[in-house]
């Protein structure tokens, strides 16, 4: 308790004596922040995150925007940061490129989570062919192609969805859960077949759709919170694609997968415990700097 | 420790009550739960396993118990039965279509013994869509009337609006306070 609250107590004296603090090491150094941030760092989410960092506590409201607004043109934000801050190219030669590269992971950071929110707000929709066609894909090719008896039906618990219609399942998470579980399917078949064949087990075994829909919960309320910062910055230098999120989507269902069975559950009524010990030690893992989450069976696809 | 502390302990540890909420999947249990407590509700997912809040409401602390729906988490249900005041059974008003397994699952609860002081509130929840039956006809298709064993009450209500649950969760309250606490 104590500890948090001095830590807390710190961290805003901290952000209140900044710019005090940056003044001062800038007239010993002679260089500023950012400047600073581009040779101290190398490449990686550390570098992006504190060059993020600075720019969104900088007390000019220009640099603020840039860290925060979807449509940021990266090229006239790296002339306007050069010019503002005086960084001369031809005695810095590094610094545009590392700037360059750093606001362009930045701002697809801010896209992805736009692109991603509209999908989860498309809700399942039994009238839109496309997801109905998504949702019989999903059931071919998990099943590998048993026959479906009627569109509503108690089959479709075989797939560990909660009842005779998949569609309420989707509540939360929309359409941006029938993606991720479709997939993941496609892609990676053998596996999720695999964790679904395991999951049946009558004990330690778990409801396969309703986890999977709940990992999309997991890494959707990851990137909102910034969380997911640390793997996409770390993954790409180019923009990151609903594909990539996917990707880090897989990766989390396939790692909560086997974090339930070491677990060692009683039964399913211990979900919501395993489920959070999860997402905590997933969060601490996305504090390391340089955490990426991919596992072995997906390069092994690439 | 001194006596009055003593006395406000006991007070404290009397004024707790124990909700276990159940029903069919997709009723809204977890919905209600977290609209009541005033959180976020468009973002939730299918409850495996259990959520458990504590609430304070009235001077009373509120543990409430949100168990899963699926038929396969139906058989863990009688693990939270244990020293229930009070059972609010949700309905998913729209769901015409299992309104007889909904009827048949509350009718094989209240056979429990271990439920057998609890108050029952129905709470016909989603009565902001518009296929809704009202509560006099959920009331009809789960035999209610029928019921002697338990106090119990029927409360249309609508978790995304908000709508009645306060009403319903006041009265399940007072029902348990009248038949608890009468000390007080």
């Amino acid at each position: 308790m104590f500890p948090a609250i001095w830590a807390s107590l710190l961290a805003s004296l901290y952000i209140y004596l900044r710019p005090m603090f940056k003044w001062i090491i800038r007239r010993v150094t002679g260089k500023c922040e950012l400047l600073r941030i581009s040779y101290q760092y190398p490449n990686g989410a550390a570098r992006t995150k504190y060059i993020e960092y600075s720019l969104k506590h900088s007390n000019k409201r220009e640099f603020k925007r840039l860290v925060k607004e979807t449509d940021t043109n990266v090229e006239a934000a790296v002339v306007l940061v050069m010019k503002t801050k005086a960084i001369l190219p031809e005695i810095h030669a590094n610094f545009e490129p590392i700037l360059r590269q750093s606001l362009i992971q930045i701002n697809s950071y801010i896209r992805l989570q736009h692109s991603i929110e509209d999908l989860r707000l498309i809700k399942y929709d039994c009238d839109n062919t496309d997801h109905e066609e998504k949702l019989m894909k999903l059931w071919n090719i998990l099943t590998d192609g048993e026959e479906l008896t009627s569109r509503k039906c108690s089959q479709w618990t075989q797939l560990g969805f909660q009842g005779e219609d998949p569609k309420t399942d989707f509540r939360g998470m929309g359409q941006l859960g029938l993606d991720q579980l479709l997939y993941f399917a496609t892609k990676y078949t053998k596996v999720a077949r695999s964790m679904l064949s395991k999951s049946h087990n009558q004990y330690h075994g778990y409801s396969f759709a309703i986890v999977g829909i709940n990992m999309t919960d997991l890494v959707y309320h990851l990137l909102v919170k910034g969380n997911l910062r640390t793997h996409f910055y770390n993954m790409k230098t180019s923009r990151p694609t609903i594909e990539d999120f996917h990707e880090a989507y897989c990766y989390v269902f396939w790692d909560f997968d086997t974090f339930w069975y070491s677990e060692k559950p009683k039964d399913i009524m211990e979900f919501g415990r395993i489920r959070e010990k999860y997402r905590k030690k997933l969060v601490s893992r996305l504090k390391e700097k340089s955490t990426v989450l991919e596992g072995e069976f997906q390069q092994e696809s690439q | 420790m001194g006596l009055l502390t003593i006395l406000k302990k006991m007070k404290q540890k009397e004024k707790e009550v124990r909700l276990l909420m159940l029903g069919l999947d997709n009723a809204g249990k977890t919905t209600i739960l977290k609209k009541f407590n005033g959180e976020d509700i468009d973002k939730i997912s299918p409850t495996l396993g259990f959520n458990i809040k504590t609430l304070e409401h009235r001077g009373f602390k509120l543990n409430v118990w949100d168990v899963g729906g699926q038929k396969s988490l139906r058989s863990y249900w009688r693990n939270y039965f244990e020293s229930t005041d009070g059972l609010i059974w949700v309905v998913d008003s729209a769901d015409r279509m299992r309104l007889q397994d909904c009827k048949r699952e509350l009718h094989a609860l209240l056979v429990e013994e271990r439920l057998a002081g609890a108050t029952l509130l129905v709470f016909a929840n989603k009565q902001d869509l518009p296929g809704a039956l009202p509560a006099a006809d959920i009331k009809k298709g789960l035999d209610l009337d029928e019921i002697t064993t338990h106090h119990w009450l029927i409360q249309g209500c609508s978790a995304v609006t908000g709508e009645n649950l306060l009403q319903g969760i006041d009265w399940i309250i007072d029902d348990i306070a009248s038949r608890v606490f009468t000390m007080d």
